[in-house]
């Protein structure tokens, strides 16, 4: 017995040098990422006065760039593709948490009609873009308390911080898919193959059927954040191709209990209904991205009498 | 709790110091500490199931002595069936009786008769391992009766003899033969068996957590998301799963009688690298071999076995893969895998080949020649087809699958994500070790025990990184539902 404890204690005390070399992987991990926002904010280097929120058409329909432009106000995108409003709300929060961050004045989160509070395959909390970064604390703990990682091994061992994402050590490089401007927006130049060109006329109604309460309960979260610290809200539904989904404006304003200001692009401007203004179905392209955050930039500006 | 959990991790090193250092050699206070550690252990899950699980051992415990001191045949059989009755029944309303309810309600509709089965099915949860608990004590009662075994009158070494902590919750199913003796034997520490155990355990984790769970991910994604795919795509979700099953349940099996070997009692041997089978008779008894042989001895041998004519021995073929594959769960895409399996056994059967490949593949041998190649890939394909079945969640899924699976671009080449590709690294990794240690109990018995102990370290090191690092959400395991 004697000789098995002594085994095992000698092999441990190696095990946890070996550990700390992992380190230098976890540590050089955000080296290998094209992507920084998300690191910009866990490092503390947001400082606009306009944040943009949102999955994929947050990120591909609005040009932040615009706002500074045509009012002189910075304003950045932090929107994420294939994102849901868990992911949303933890990246406000953790910009408002994060020394460092400038609180920002104006919030605009750009929902998915109509499967922001829905389950949804192609939404979800993207994990993958805070592996890379578990050399933060900040996201090392918001990992442990989604339960992706145990507390013990992760104070324990470095190696438990590390996911198998960090070991492909291929520096990513932007796609043309996935070009970032500098203000943070992501819109997109071609147009997808698949895209039927169908425009849709006649609306759907939202139904209540498939929502999920863990995301009903993060889009009321987003809220309070906002309405604790002041922060103005404005929730804008982006252009599909085809109208506006019934109902669901009138939805998101009863979950956010009437704090945000719920705005919707102008379904009369017939360049909505133009298929050279949009990428698929379900995204601007870089044309019509510009429509729609000029006409973002209008409501705003009318909105505080610039 | 459950083997790859933190919970587990503070538990057993507990358990392990109490059981060596303070019950020491006195076999009486040992047996008392496991069945206190087991019980604990199983009320983690849900402590109401504890008083299912101590019904079910004094019922095996009573019914026992009564078989035995029977003075009449009567009472004898009376005792028995009773048994037999209570412990089956308890099993078929936790774990039938919805799906009866259901699927009687859909025949009855099939014919025009309307019959709602919420008004009547059961809203109960199923208790974890109830399937493999209920096995032991129907084998201990079963040998009883046909006086193979004594009765046990220590109630303490009955009750851990079922509710053993290691084979609890997913086997492997003990015979009262196999283990009743090592209970009641004196037990002390012996190194060799501890390091052992320890490399036993350490590959179970490393099967369970890297390449199961590894896999279970695109599994996952891809039977969830089935048409969206390819049939080259939902080829590799099957391969996945195919792969997921064995690491899931044979890690487990692993972790189990490794456990147990460091408190000096010997589980039975439950996988036997069924994946290096030739044909579908050898897969089958290199696979989930302790109920196999529970069903072999149970209810093939008594239902007439091989030894009755062609007909005789085709019903029992389909009856021992219909209760086979209804064992793993109320569902008919369970039924139709036991069915398909068993289609799979008839010709070699029928043929007299079934015994054909009884010594270990290549043995001696670092290659397989091409005739063994040849029957690997075959029997293995066949698994990967039945899997699919196994998998989804109902038949039409089963076959929706099948169909999207040939239909749709079967040879282009899979569409997965990159981190795939790091899967399937570790899953060739593994078929190396396990084709490396296909000779011995498993895959790490032998493995670089010749080595410096430098070097086996590193190995070792090796496999506790990947676990650590691939150790997020715990996942439990598949058949914890059984």
């Amino acid at each position: 017995m004697k000789k098995i404890l002594i085994r095992l204690l000698i092999f441990a005390g190696c095990f946890f040098i070996l550990d700390k070399a992992f380190l230098l992987v976890r540590n050089s991990a955000p080296e290998r990422e094209v992507d920084r926002r998300l690191e910009k904010i866990v490092t503390g280097n947001i400082k606009s006065d306009i944040l943009i929120y949102g999955s994929s058409r947050g990120a591909r329909s609005v040009i932040a760039k615009v706002f500074t432009d045509s009012l002189g106000i910075s304003a950045y995108n932090l929107s994420f593709p294939g994102s849901d409003i868990t992911f949303h709300e933890y990246l406000l929060r953790l910009t408002l948490e994060t020394k460092g961050n400038k609180k920002p004045k104006t919030v605009i989160l750009v929902v998915d009609d109509s499967d922001e509070l829905k389950v949804s395959k192609s939404l979800k909390f993207r994990l993958d873009r805070m592996y890379p970064l578990v050399k933060y604390k900040a996201i090392r703990e918001e990992l442990v308390r989604r339960k992706e990682k145990k507390p013990i091994l992760n104070e324990l061992f470095v190696i438990h911080q590390l996911n198998k994402s960090n070991f492909l050590f291929k520096q990513k490089k932007f796609t043309k898919n996935d070009s970032i401007m500098p203000c943070g927006s992501m819109p997109i130049s071609h147009q997808k193959k698949s895209f039927n060109k169908m425009y849709k006329k006649v609306p759907y109604n939202y139904s209540r059927d498939a929502e999920l309460i863990q995301k009903i309960r993060a889009l009321r979260a987003f809220k309070d954040h906002c309405k604790k610290n002041n922060i103005e809200l404005i929730v804008a539904i982006p252009p599909n191709f085809r109208v506006v989904t019934n109902g669901f404006a009138f939805r998101l304003n009863q979950v956010m209990e009437g704090y945000a200001t719920i705005w919707v692009y102008d379904q009369k401007n017939p360049l909505y209904s133009n298929p050279d203004y949009f990428f698929d179905n379900a995204h601007l392209q870089t044309n019509g991205s510009y429509v729609y955050t000029n006409e973002l930039v209008k409501f705003y500006r009318e909105k505080h009498n610039l | 709790m459950i083997f790859n959990s933190i919970e587990f991790a503070l538990f057993f090193p507990i358990v392990f110091f109490l059981y060596w250092f303070i019950a020491g050699k006195n076999i009486k206070w040992q047996n008392i500490l496991l069945l206190g550690a087991s019980l604990f252990f199983y009320g983690c899950w849900d402590w109401r199931f504890v008083f299912l699980l101590s019904f079910s051992t004094f019922l095996g415990y009573f019914t026992g002595i009564r078989i035995e001191i029977a003075k009449t045949q009567f009472w004898k059989k009376f005792w028995f069936w009773l048994s037999i009755v209570l412990n089956v029944g308890f099993l078929a309303i936790f774990k039938y009786y919805n799906f009866f309810i259901d699927s009687f309600a859909g025949l009855f509709n099939s014919f025009g008769m309307h019959l709602d089965p919420s008004s009547i099915t059961l809203n109960v949860i199923l208790p974890v391992g109830i399937s493999f608990y209920t096995f032991h004590v129907l084998s201990y009662v079963i040998d009883i009766y046909f006086g193979r075994i004594k009765s046990e009158r220590r109630l303490v070494d009955f009750g851990l003899f079922v509710a053993y902590f290691p084979l609890l919750v997913a086997g492997p199913i003990e015979r009262a033969t196999h283990l009743l003796p090592q209970i009641q034997k004196e037990r002390s520490f012996d190194y060799a068996k501890a390091v052992d155990g320890l490399r036993q355990i350490l590959w179970g984790l490393f099967k369970k957590v890297v390449i199961a769970d590894g896999c279970a991910e695109w599994a996952n994604m891809i039977f969830d998301g089935y048409t969206d795919y390819s049939g080259s795509t939902l080829f590799m979700g099957a391969f996945f799963f195919t792969i997921q099953i064995y690491c899931d349940f044979s890690g487990y099996s692993d972790i189990a009688l490794g456990t147990s070997r460091l408190f000096g009692i010997e589980l039975l041997r439950n996988f036997a690298f069924p994946y290096f089978s030739r044909d579908i008779a050898e897969f089958w008894r290199r696979w989930h071999i302790s109920l196999t042989t529970w069903f072999r001895d149970y209810l093939y041998i008594p239902l007439g076995g091989s030894k009755g004519g062609t007909w005789m021995k085709i019903r029992n073929t389909f009856i021992i893969f219909l209760v086979s594959g209804f064992w793993h769960g109320a569902n008919w895409t369970f039924i139709v895998w036991g069915a398909l399996n068993a289609f799979y056994f008839l010709p070699l059967m029928l043929t007299n080949s079934n015994r054909n490949n009884l010594e270990i593949v290549a043995q001696g041998r670092y290659f397989p020649s091409i005739r063994e190649v040849v029957g690997m890939l075959l029997t293995f394909l066949m698994a990967v087809f039945g899997w699919i079945f196994f998998r989804a969640e109902t038949m039409t899924q089963a076959i929706d699958f099948i169909k999207r699976m040939f239909a749709h671009g079967l040879f282009k080449s899979p569409k997965l994500p990159e981190l795939a590709d790091l899967t399937l690294v570790f899953i060739i990794f593994f078929f190396i070790i396990e084709w490396l240690g296909r000779e011995n109990k498993y895959a790490l018995e032998r493995f670089g025990l010749k080595w410096y102990v430098p070097f086996r370290w590193v190995f070792y090191s090796f496999l506790i990184v990947c676990v650590i690092v691939l150790s997020g959400k715990e996942q439990e395991f598949i058949y914890f539902q059984f």
